[in-house]
């Protein structure tokens, strides 16, 4: 995904939120603040509502900056009263002393003016960086984020919190991100679930409620990853019957339509003696034609759906595919299978198998430059053992993990995939100029 | 001089769902005086009647029909004709459909795009009471033959296919060097029960050492010997 996706991505989440939102934003450069509070204020102002910038980093003119760069033609926003720039001084610490009540108070009372002009709403952001001073009152900043949580659901208002990550100290960050129901980090909102409502995080057990918090989210995340792994699981499946589906109908349908038509042409002229060499030469080319159609159905069709894994099951079916593979890529392949044939293994882990052995060696095709390759498969109770292996290019392993990380690699990655859909644990040994091994252990409770 | 003629032609009967197919394997038939089409039909079920009726000397069988398999009614005819030639003409090439006709009774098998000529041929071949294989095909399945005989059966009909998988667990740890202590605690079960089943998997196996034991076990791929040292 290019930067530029994911600002438009950004802003797409952007217009989502609404009044009663409170976000914090933490950001460590200067295009990262940019990106968010640029459309953030520009989408307020042309939702017709009351935007309220408090700066202290930056300087209103940079602020101004944004949205002209944007676009925008902020000066009749400014005029008409519906975009201000105010200092910290002219807010947080309005009174000489921050206080949060009262901050909240003018809040309010400043919703309450837009509503009353006629506005959607009260859309607030502010650059906290003026807590860094030490002026008093400062160090209830954390009691003032939690409170907010008690007078923004429900009000017209909306905030973003702005922390420089680079100047505050992680220790007040953390409280932070558990005060705020949402969190822009980089240009990604997240729903938080670290968040805790402010009775809780007040509250006199707020260690307790955080802990029980805690234990939620590794619960939840847990289940999460359960259904994830089950949809995919069924995604799979779905995407098999789909695929012999379609092979079925292209080898029944479409291969035996092709087959009519080939010998219909082939016979054509026994019953036309008088027919022209001209359209003898075309029938003929014709026919040439239908045997490569013919020759790249009946292809697609084994593609999509190995031959003989029904009839003969997996040590067969492998056998020939890696036969095919050999003589289709010039990439010696030898095909080892002990015990796994009298396990009567599922249908599932026979498919999972074939298309792990399938994606392995196609891997090595496209990128190993291999002359060999061995695949073998074991059954080693209680697991299954497969090895797919190459005298290839190799690679520097850790450096892969990286680029399947930020989703270069999709074949090591949908080994991967596989794998832990079967509950089994894969190793890649690799280095460059020496091949390539890969395991794949799987459990088999037999 | 007809009828006499007539006796001495060879009776094909077609069955194969596609009609325009069967329509050009007649025309094809035909061009060759010495056969004669008696019968056509796209159905599993009504082809054994004909069949049972017409006693043809050939059968002309496609592999995918609408009411059963091909294979399946091949095994019908030869059961109730025993003396009918019957030749599959199908889109499946692969070696798996091809040994199940043969299993099942068919002397021939070609696929449905083979020039005329050799359609011809085929039923030259088979009717002469020979066996014909497709030579699309016929490499495959060689190859396929010969490599069950070298390749993997060497593997599979060694003597790790007669371990239970108990002792297939035993012998992963007795690769991966575990003591027979060690395993013994870790399955549950007494030192002497471990050196017991390794007895019984050395036999097995026809090994003699314990690094026999682990040459064994990397062939087979349990464990791998050369793994990269950092």
């Amino acid at each position: 995904m290019t930067v530029r996706d994911q600002i438009s991505e950004l802003e797409q989440r952007l217009w989502r939120l609404q009044a009663g939102d409170h976000l914090c934003c933490l950001y460590e450069s200067e295009e990262e603040h940019r990106a968010l509070l640029s459309p953030f204020m520009r989408q307020g102002l042309e939702r017709h509502e009351k935007v309220l910038y408090i700066v202290d980093d930056h300087t209103g003119g940079q602020i101004l900056d944004y949205l002209s760069a944007d676009g925008v033609e902020v000066n009749p926003y400014l005029q008409r009263g519906q975009f201000a720039v105010l200092s910290s001084d002219e807010s947080y610490m309005h009174a000489g002393e921050f206080e949060p009540e009262r901050m909240i108070a003018l809040l309010r009372s400043e919703t309450d003016r837009a509503i009353g002009e006629g506005y959607k709403a009260l859309r607030v952001t502010g650059e906290m960086s003026w807590a860094l001073k030490g002026l008093p009152g400062s160090e209830r900043i954390v009691e003032y984020e939690a409170k907010l949580n008690t007078f923004l659901p429900g009000s017209q208002c909306l905030a973003v919190c702005q922390y420089d990550q680079r100047k505050f100290d992680p220790s007040v960050l953390l409280d932070i991100l558990v005060t705020h129901p949402l969190a822009v980090i980089g240009t990604e909102v997240y729903d938080n679930f670290y968040y805790m409502p402010p009775q809780e995080f007040l509250g006199a057990n707020s260690i307790a409620a955080k802990l029980n918090s805690w234990l939620n989210h590794l619960k939840e995340r847990k289940r999460s990853e359960t259904q994830i792994r089950t949809l995919t699981r069924k995604l799979m499946t779905t995407q098999e019957d789909e695929r012999r589906m379609i092979s079925r109908e292209l080898h029944d349908r479409v291969g035996q339509d092709l087959s009519g038509i080939k010998i219909t042409l082939e016979t054509l002229f026994d019953s036309q003696p008088a027919a022209t060499p001209e359209i003898r030469k075309k029938v003929t080319q014709l026919s040439r034609l239908l045997d490569r159609t013919i020759f790249t159905v009946r292809d697609l069709a084994y593609d999509l759906r190995p031959p003989g894994l029904d009839e003969m099951g997996i040590v067969q079916a492998l056998a020939m595919f890696c036969d095919d593979f050999s003589e289709k890529t010039q990439i010696h392949t030898e095909y080892h299978s002990v015990g796994i044939e009298k396990m009567k293994l599922e249908f599932n882990t026979q498919i999972n198998l074939y298309r792990m052995i399938q994606e392995g060696l196609n891997n090595i095709h496209k990128h190993a430059e291999a002359t060999r390759a061995v695949v073998k498969l074991t059954a080693a109770f209680p697991h299954i053992l497969l090895r797919i292996e190459d005298n290839g290019k190799g690679f520097d392993v850790e450096k892969r993990a990286r680029e399947i990380d930020s989703e270069k690699r999709m074949g090591l990655r949908s080994l991967q995939e596989r794998t832990h859909l079967l509950s089994g644990v894969m190793i890649v040994s690799s280095k460059p100029a020496q091949g390539t091994k890969i395991l794949i252990k799987l459990p088999y409770a037999g | 001089m007809r009828g006499e003629a007539m006796a001495n032609k060879k009776t094909v009967l077609i069955v194969d769902d596609h009609t325009l197919f069967r329509e050009g394997l007649k025309a094809i038939i035909s061009r060759n005086p010495a056969y004669d089409v008696v019968g056509e039909t796209g159905r599993a079920d009504s082809a054994i009647q004909m069949a049972r009726a017409l006693r043809p000397d050939l059968v002309l069988v496609d592999i995918s029909l609408p009411d059963q398999s091909g294979i399946e009614l091949t095994l019908q005819l030869r059961k109730s004709l025993p003396k009918t030639t019957i030749m599959m003409v199908t889109m499946h090439s692969k070696v798996d459909y091809i040994v199940n006709a043969f299993q099942a009774g068919a002397t021939g098998f070609v696929t449905k795009d083979s020039a005329p000529e050799r359609l011809l041929q085929a039923i030259d071949v088979v009717l002469k009471g020979e066996y014909f294989l497709d030579s699309a095909v016929s490499q495959k399945v060689v190859q396929r033959l010969a490599g069950i005989k070298t390749d993997h059966t060497s593997m599979t009909d060694s003597g790790y296919e007669t371990l239970t998988p108990r002792e297939q667990e035993i012998f992963a740890l007795l690769a991966e060097g575990y003591s027979m202590k060690h395993i013994g605690e870790r399955l549950f079960i007494s030192p002497k029960t471990v050196e017991n089943h390794r007895t019984s998997i050395m036999r097995k196996l026809g090994v003699h050492s314990t690094l026999e034991l682990i040459r064994y076990a990397a062939k087979v791929g349990i464990i791998d010997i050369d793994l990269w040292k950092d």
